[in-house]
């Protein structure tokens, strides 16, 4: 099924999360390119449409990474597979 | 296409040719309404008092927004209302910008009823003066568009930004201007936005503007999350406000930034510029239409349905779920960069295509259902003083 | 000494599901967020006893800014005269539409709520808006009616920060002491707080239409009185914004006195203007009691009858159908 849309994106190779393009449910395997490499992480649980999903491990105070930049900072040991959010990350401005 | 057909006015080419009802205190609001009445005006009511309290800085901010936004090329004539006789200068200064305009003050004209009969009786010399008017050939390089983001999702920056940022870069190749604006949904992308400062002036501008907002929020003792991202923008996908911002800046493409222009300021010359506008759609949308922008592209993820009083709104969904759900209000769907039917490129030629179409009178979904959201946006000058981050 | 016609004064009303008792039936649509206020807009019009509030606020506010304003639109939708109501949300805005419907819902009033992005557009939200109305309408017609004295209705009384000279001041006093001892509640208006987004405290209380009793009790803007008596509202100058904080707080009826500006409505309570003189003599005829330099000894009388007469029947402006808005802002849009 190469044909198959992807259904996660990730935007830049310096990323360290992918957008999911649909719903992903618990257990959803997910091929993401980077440069020339494949990476494959398993929803650890619903990653919901538009959301983030890591596709590199992230220490407690590492930078989050999408499009390329910094969009955060983790607040807790993020693995491959969860999801990337608000309970997670926070905002490193305007505070 | 190098040329388009739009109104010709003595402050440049209006896209609209609407003639306006403009309350220029909040009490007068109610008067305005029943002249525009059951007439072709547009009438708009906000909550503007002026009180002691204002710094002048911030009357001035709200007389250029009311005198910018009457004086827009896509106003023919605009009839103001005032409480009383002091307010007249703001007559003048509309005039002097080469508007045609007219003025009612209540407690001259003898109260209510007779404020009514006497701005009827203006209204209608107005409107039979604007109907004279005829589109004409002009370039599209006359254009100003102002571009915005709201309701935004994940998708936001990946599909209908990055498309309008397309369109926003043919529009200033076509000697156009183009306004990106938004200035707290431009914090944590500074550096990216400097890099295309036409000059280290312009560099240090864009990063003065987002750290002043910077220093509001800390003043205040607040954190900017609740505030931004949004709740439907976080359940939308969004984490932070710079990851809401690096999808936001996208809308003005990629060209250099000529130049950053306070709120409700006209820019000087064309090309992408930057106003330093609050996030607040609507306060952001009058701002870029009182700085003479005729034709606004509003991308939207949650799906918002905003529209201007006098300047048409494009709205261009995120994705295909909101353009279709919300059919009556999306007037394209970029959600098909995602299905592979379209991609940036081709998008923002559509995008770009739209906004010629529109600027020549193809109507919105917006003007269909009569959007036509106004507010007037007050400063935190007080704030900025009391930080030692004023301006 | 003389009777006073307001002791035994009577008004036609209403007891609401919540024990509220109020003299207007409105049927008030709030847009949670400006966004969604042309859709309210639409949906109130034609609709028999529904208003709609108009106001630029609801999104990109800072965290007790925007509480502000949800407990503003609490206040109006928990409103006495107001017998049922609708939310309007856009979906993703700060003030969320669903918290505030839960906080009218949860104070016991009759409510509806209606969502443009959950309803799939404007036309799809107006159409849900109208049927939501029309529930609310079949809903409030099992209302009781009652008889209600002044010992029920809360008088809103603004504030003039130009300052009321003295002799019309006086009149003031002597009405907000009539209806004292007719009863009523009365909050006073007094703008000593900060205005928007530009802090410029005030040391002193001041421009309040007439001498407020000692024993008065400071109130918070927007704030419902616990119990009854005299009340000091906190205010901005901004007026619109005064009757707005009155009206949250359950004011029934609003005494408006104009030193400045012109006479402006409120969505939920009937307001009564005051001419203060020379300022409101050339648009006399707008207002329903002139105070001339040297207010006559009947002045205060008709103040407080003109209060009773708008109690009992619709004004000029209510019968408009649309108002003024604004809503006190402590800090700037973000």
């Amino acid at each position: 099924m190469s044909a198959a849309r992807p259904v996660a994106l990730l935007l830049d190779a310096r990323d360290t999360a992918a957008i999911a393009l649909a719903p992903l449910p618990p257990g959803t395997a997910v091929e993401v390119r980077r440069g020339g490499e494949t990476v494959r992480v398993v929803a650890e649980t619903l990653i919901p449409f538009g959301h983030k999903i890591a596709v590199a491990p992230m220490e407690a105070g590492a930078a989050v990474i999408k499009y390329g930049e910094v969009i955060g900072v983790a607040t807790a040991e993020i693995r491959p597979g969860q999801h990337v959010h608000v309970h997670n990350v926070r905002s490193d401005r305007a505070r | 296409m190098d040329e388009i057909l739009l109104y010709r006015r003595d402050r440049g080419w209006g896209t609209r040719n609407h003639v306006l009802v403009l309350p220029l205190v909040a009490s007068a609001s109610g008067v305005a309404r029943a002249i525009a009445r059951g007439t072709d005006a547009i009438w708009v009511g906000h909550e503007y008092e002026p009180t002691p309290e204002d710094l002048p800085q911030n009357r001035e901010r709200i007389a250029r927004t009311l005198a910018g936004f009457a004086a827009n090329p896509n106003v023919a004539a605009a009839l103001l209302i005032a409480d009383t006789p002091e307010r007249s200068a703001l007559l003048d200064r509309i005039r002097a910008a080469g508007q045609r305009a007219d003025l009612v003050v209540v407690t001259e004209a003898g109260g209510f009823r007779a404020a009514l009969e006497q701005g009827r009786e203006r209204l209608t010399a107005l409107l039979s003066g604007a109907a004279a008017a005829r589109r004409e050939r002009a370039p599209v390089g006359a254009l100003i568009l102002g571009t915005e983001c709201g309701g935004s999702d994940a998708l936001s920056g990946i599909t209908a930004n990055p498309a309008l940022g397309a369109a926003s870069d043919h529009l200033v190749d076509a000697g156009g201007t183009v306004v990106l604006a938004e200035t707290t949904e431009l914090i944590g992308a500074e550096h990216l936005l400097a890099r295309r400062a036409a000059s280290p002036q312009v560099a240090e501008e864009i990063y003065a503007i987002i750290h002043r907002y910077e220093a509001v929020v800390r003043a205040h003792g607040e954190d900017i999350r609740g505030a931004n991202p949004a709740p439907g923008n976080i359940e939308g996908g969004l984490t932070t406000i710079e990851e809401k911002s690096l999808g936001a800046a996208k809308k003005g493409g990629t060209r250099t930034i000529r130049q950053v222009v306070e709120y409700a300021v006209r820019p000087a010359a064309p090309g992408l510029v930057i106003m330093d506008t609050p996030g607040h759609d609507i306060e952001q949308m009058v701002g870029m239409v009182a700085g003479g922008a005729q034709v606004a592209v509003f991308t939207t993820g949650r799906g918002t349905p905003t529209g201007s009083p006098i300047v048409p709104v494009i709205k261009v969904a995120t994705n295909s779920h909101t353009a279709s759900r919300m059919q009556d209000n999306i007037d394209l769907n970029a959600g098909l960069i995602l299905e592979g039917t379209e991609t940036i490129e081709s998008m923002g030629r559509r995008i770009y295509e739209a906004i010629l179409a529109v600027a020549q009178g193809e109507t919105t979904k917006a003007e269909r259902l009569g959007h036509r959201e106004f507010s007037i946006s007050r400063y935190p000058f007080g704030v900025l003083d009391a930080a030692g981050a004023a301006r | 000494m003389v009777t006073m016609a307001e002791a035994s004064q009577t008004f036609r009303g209403w007891k609401r599901p919540s024990g509220a008792l109020g003299i207007r039936r409105h049927f008030l649509v709030i847009p949670s967020v400006v966004c969604a206020a042309q859709a309210a807009r639409t949906v109130a019009e034609g609709a028999p006893g529904a208003v709609a509030i108009e106001h630029q606020h609801g999104c990109a506010q800072l965290g007790g800014d925007a509480h502000l304003t949800e407990q503003v639109l609490t206040g109006l939708g928990t409103h006495p005269n107001v017998a049922g109501t609708l939310v309007v949300s856009l979906g993703c805005e700060t003030v969320q539409g669903v918290a505030l419907h839960r906080s009218i819902a949860g104070r016991g009033q009759r409510a509806e709520f209606v969502g443009i992005q959950q309803s799939g557009g404007t036309i799809a939200a107006i159409a849900a808006g109208r049927e939501a109305l029309e529930r609310l309408r079949n809903g409030a017609a099992s209302d009781p009616e009652v008889t209600l004295t002044w010992a029920d209705l809360r008088v809103g009384i603004e504030a003039a920060w130009l300052g009321i000279p003295p002799a019309q001041a006086r009149v003031f006093s002597e009405v907000i002491d009539r209806l004292l001892k007719a009863g009523a509640t009365v909050m006073q208006a007094v703008s000593a707080g900060r205005d928007g987004p530009d802090p410029r405290p005030t040391q002193v209380a001041y421009g309040s239409a007439g001498v407020a009793p000692r024993d008065a009790t400071p109130l918070p803007y927007a704030t419902p009185p616990a119990g009854r008596g005299a009340f000091f509202m906190e205010a901005p100058r901004s007026r619109i914004a005064q009757k707005t904080g009155l009206a949250a707080a359950g004011a029934h009826v609003i005494l408006s006195p104009l030193v400045e500006g012109l006479p402006a409505g409120c969505p939920v309570a009937p307001v009564v203007h005051v001419g203060i003189a020379p300022h409101a003599r050339p648009f006399a005829g707008d207002v329903d009691v002139m105070l001339e330099d040297l207010p006559s000894a009947g002045a205060a009388g008709a103040v407080v009858a003109a209060l009773g007469r708008v109690c009992l029947e619709e004004t000029a402006l209510e019968a408009l159908g649309d108002f003024e808005m604004a809503i006190h802002r402590i800090a700037p849009t973000m």
